[in-house]
């Protein structure tokens, strides 16, 4: 009697947790993907569940034409998503007022993922407010009938250094234009593109980089090193998790 | 009372991930001059709260230029302090431009020391930032550093400080130019102390510095000049406030690099000038003396791995073929080019560090040179503990590799790859080509259908005490390994389909249980210690 006693009580424990757990959900690129280490070591240290979704080599349009398809994300996993963070790291202008539209529906889908970087970014935006707002609407909500619905938090991030800064410089705009918290990477990671590294005369991004891009001519890091043990993941952690821990709720 | 403890484990689960080898303590390095010497004592609170060792090198009355001049003659820091150093804060607030770029060099070694102190302030920050830089990254040539034969050496971590409060002109906007071009972080003492020079204090009418300072300078000066010192004096925990805030994000998560983890995916290397730009590949171009500090997986995770070109090659050639028949799987890019060697270096090898002493690991060479006829066979000697040497004719070989299989590292964790021209190389000049090399887990690869042991249960898990394994076979030894290979208990002769183990003497952590039966099946479980 006592084991049955303990297995309903496990069970309801998991029931009842799954029911509560609120997770930060990350999408993004080959920056943002589960080996890098950086998302899941700073939620660790947040004590916040997680997911990341971020797949390498898949771009905000991407993203935004399986949110249109629904597979972004489930209905259960947007009853439970305490924040929605968006990493991105290429080189692309992301903010365009004079090419988004006012609704999300206006989009003729699917998006060009190689050129649809504003209207991507926009509709994503405007699709997961909408689908957390509506909520209200869903009675077997924990936001139904609630005036806001379900709280929209999105979180943009820079890229992790300065060297792209037609993204990071556009990405601030958008983070402006909506009020949305924004994980500076670039600003905190102790290095800028303004000043080569004295010994190697090389940009500083190339020393903790698995691989190169080049823009107008320099050559920079792309890709982070991965894994938790390297030293740029422990760094990004920090720089996420206390951007975080000043919003969460 | 159990199932409280049931509730607790099940909640931090999810939470201990990370623990077991993260490094949880820093040191940071501080030079300045009265602002900064350890009788004020905000330093020596923040470093509390950050869980570092303070090296406060401040001394009152020194400018930058002493501490620049500190650093050229060795007094600053030690070999050993370099060695452990987290972070790098610099306060030097005399009210002076030290962004000038007229005085600035581009190395560090073009300027003459010593400094002029009261004069060269922006050439001394510059120098420090230059020096200490490279320092860092010179870490990279010292045989006695743990950061030998990484790419990059040590990673420098420097932060700037603003005065105290906002009343220095020059000082406090060239310090935020100086802390911008560079990228560093800094402490913005004068934005978030709590007052301002533009608002008077409503009772005194003075300058609210004034009252949180114990002089003023010059004495006819509006200013506070130095705060009250001491630790338990509130603008030094205010400062102390103000730095740690900064540092907390600065400080990045460390871990004790994974060097002796178990190898779980295999580690690709592409030898050669043509990148192969997958991720799960590593490149290594120089044949000389390059060297890889930090391996990746087939995953594209690190490994703490680390590989070196100990005898160097002759040369870098893109002669081999663009596609094979070998199961490896190999992409163009890591087949056509290769480091090679002939008479002129007539061998050449790398050393591999960092490996698990208590793994076996299989080596796989792929070696080829197209468009010739003649015999070019490489020995590809492997040394560990034990030692294998495996031929192979590189002579438009697309379909065969050498494999040196269970081979035990030495003690340290190293393995050791000799490579020359083979017994059979009938070639004139002795050409000997290496393309590519796969390390895998010997043990862990070496399993294929005919040796894994199935159906094989083990309840509960994560397991407190008594764990359960049943097997649809006689079970012949059980053994538990950690997550590093160490064996940890072994249990013999079980010849039954079921047994219970007692596991309470482990540590909480993760385990391998490795489940043998009598006709040498293996099988591997994962098991969590609660």
């Amino acid at each position: 009697m006592r084991k049955v006693y303990s297995i309903i009580l496990v069970l309801l424990f998991y029931i009842m947790s799954n029911a509560q757990t609120q997770k930060i959900i990350l999408i993004g690129g080959s920056s943002a993907e589960s080996t890098n280490g950086w998302f899941e070591l700073g939620c660790d240290k947040l004590t916040v569940p997680y997911t990341n979704k971020a797949v390498a080599g898949e771009s905000i349009g991407d993203a935004a034409n399986k949110m249109f398809a629904g597979t972004l994300y489930t209905k259960a996993e947007l009853e439970s998503m305490t924040a929605l963070v968006l990493m991105y790291n290429q080189n692309v202008n992301v903010f365009d007022p004079s090419l988004t539209k006012e609704n999300y529906t206006d989009y003729t889908m699917p998006f060009n993922s190689l050129t649809d970087n504003v209207i991507a970014f926009d509709y994503i935006l405007k699709k997961y407010t909408s689908d957390c707002y509506n909520l209200k609407n869903d009675p077997i909500s924990t936001s139904y009938q609630k005036q806001y619905g379900k709280p929209a938090v999105i979180i943009l991030c820079t890229n992790w250094h300065d060297g792209t800064a037609i993204y990071n410089n556009s990405i601030r705009l958008l983070s402006a234009k909506w009020g949305l918290k924004l994980v500076e990477f670039d600003k905190y990671i102790g290095f800028s593109s303004a000043s080569v590294h004295p010994v190697t005369k090389q940009q500083y991004s190339l020393l903790y980089a698995s691989d190169t891009i080049a823009i107008n001519g320099v050559e920079y890091g792309l890709n982070p090193n991965k894994g938790v043990y390297s030293f740029i993941q422990g760094k990004m952690a920090k720089i996420f998790k206390s951007t975080l821990e000043s919003i969460l709720p | 009372m159990k199932k409280i403890i049931i509730v607790l484990f099940l909640l931090i689960t999810p939470y201990i991930v990370f623990s077991q080898e993260e490094v949880k303590t820093y040191t940071i390095l501080l030079a300045g001059e009265s602002f900064a010497e350890p009788a004020n004592g905000w330093f020596e609170d923040a470093c509390i709260k950050l869980n570092a060792t303070p090296l406060n090198r401040a001394i009152g009355g020194l400018a930058v230029g002493h501490t620049a001049n500190r650093i050229a003659e060795g007094s600053l820091y030690t070999t050993d302090e370099l060695e452990q150093i987290d972070a790098f804060a610099i306060m030097h607030c005399h009210d002076f431009d030290v962004y000038d770029r007229s005085q600035i060099k581009v190395n560090y070694t073009d300027y003459v020391t010593p400094f002029n102190p009261w004069i060269n302030f922006a050439a001394s920050f510059d120098y420090i930032i230059k020096r200490y830089t490279s320092d860092c990254y010179n870490l990279k040539f010292n045989p006695k550093s743990k950061y030998y034969n990484t790419p990059n050496g040590k990673p420098a971590v420097m932060v700037l400080c603003t005065d105290w409060h906002d009343s220095r002109e020059l000082y406090n906007p060239s310090i935020r130019r100086l802390a911008e071009s560079w990228g560093f972080p800094i402490v913005e003492f004068d934005k978030n102390i709590g007052f301002s020079k533009h608002q008077l204090h409503p009772v005194t009418k003075l300058q609210y510095s004034c009252i949180y300072a114990f002089n003023n300078y010059p004495p006819d000066s509006i200013y506070g000049w130095h705060p009250i010192r001491g630790r338990g004096e509130y603008i030094q925990k205010r400062m102390g406030a103000i730095f740690s805030d900064v540092l907390s994000k600065v400080l990045p998560y460390k871990f004790n690099a994974p060097n002796a983890r178990v190898l779980t995916k295999p580690i690709n290397i592409d030898f050669g000038t043509t990148l192969t730009t997958n991720p799960s590949w590593n490149n290594l171009s120089d044949y000389t003396k390059g060297s890889i500090s930090n391996l990746f997986d087939t995953d594209g995770v690190s490994t703490g791995i680390s590989i070196v070109v100990d005898d160097a090659f002759s040369g870098e050639s893109s002669s081999g073929p663009l596609a094979t028949n070998v199961a490896l799987n190999l992409p163009s890019t890591a087949t056509q080019d290769m480091f090679f060697g002939y008479t002129s270096e007539p061998t050449g090898g790398f050393m591999i560090s960092k490996l698990n002493a208590a793994q076996k690991y299989k080596l796989t060479l792929f070696s080829s040179r197209k468009d010739v006829t003649d015999n070019r066979e490489i020995s590809f000697n492997v040394k560990g503990i034990n030692e294998k040497t495996v031929l192979v004719n590189a002579s438009n070989n697309v379909d065969n590799v050498a494999i040196a299989n269970d081979i035990s590292p030495t003690t340290e964790g190293t393995i050791k790859i000799a490579f020359k021209a083979g017994p059979s190389n009938n070639n004139a000049s002795k050409f000997f080509y290496i393309n590519s090399l796969q390390i895998a887990s010997g043990e862990l690869t070496d399993i294929n259908e005919e040796t894994v042991l199935s159906n094989v249960r083990m309840f509960p898990n994560p397991v407190a005490e008594i764990v359960e394994i049943v097997c649809n076979e006689p079970i012949k030894d059980i053994s538990i390994i950690d997550v590093y290979g160490k064996p940890i208990k072994h249990f013999n002769a079980i010849n039954t389909e079921r047994t219970q183990l007692n596991v309470g003497f482990l540590s909480k952590g993760i385990y391998l249980v490795k489940v043998e039966d009598n006709m040498n099946k293996i099988a591997y479980l994962r098991l969590i210690k609660k």
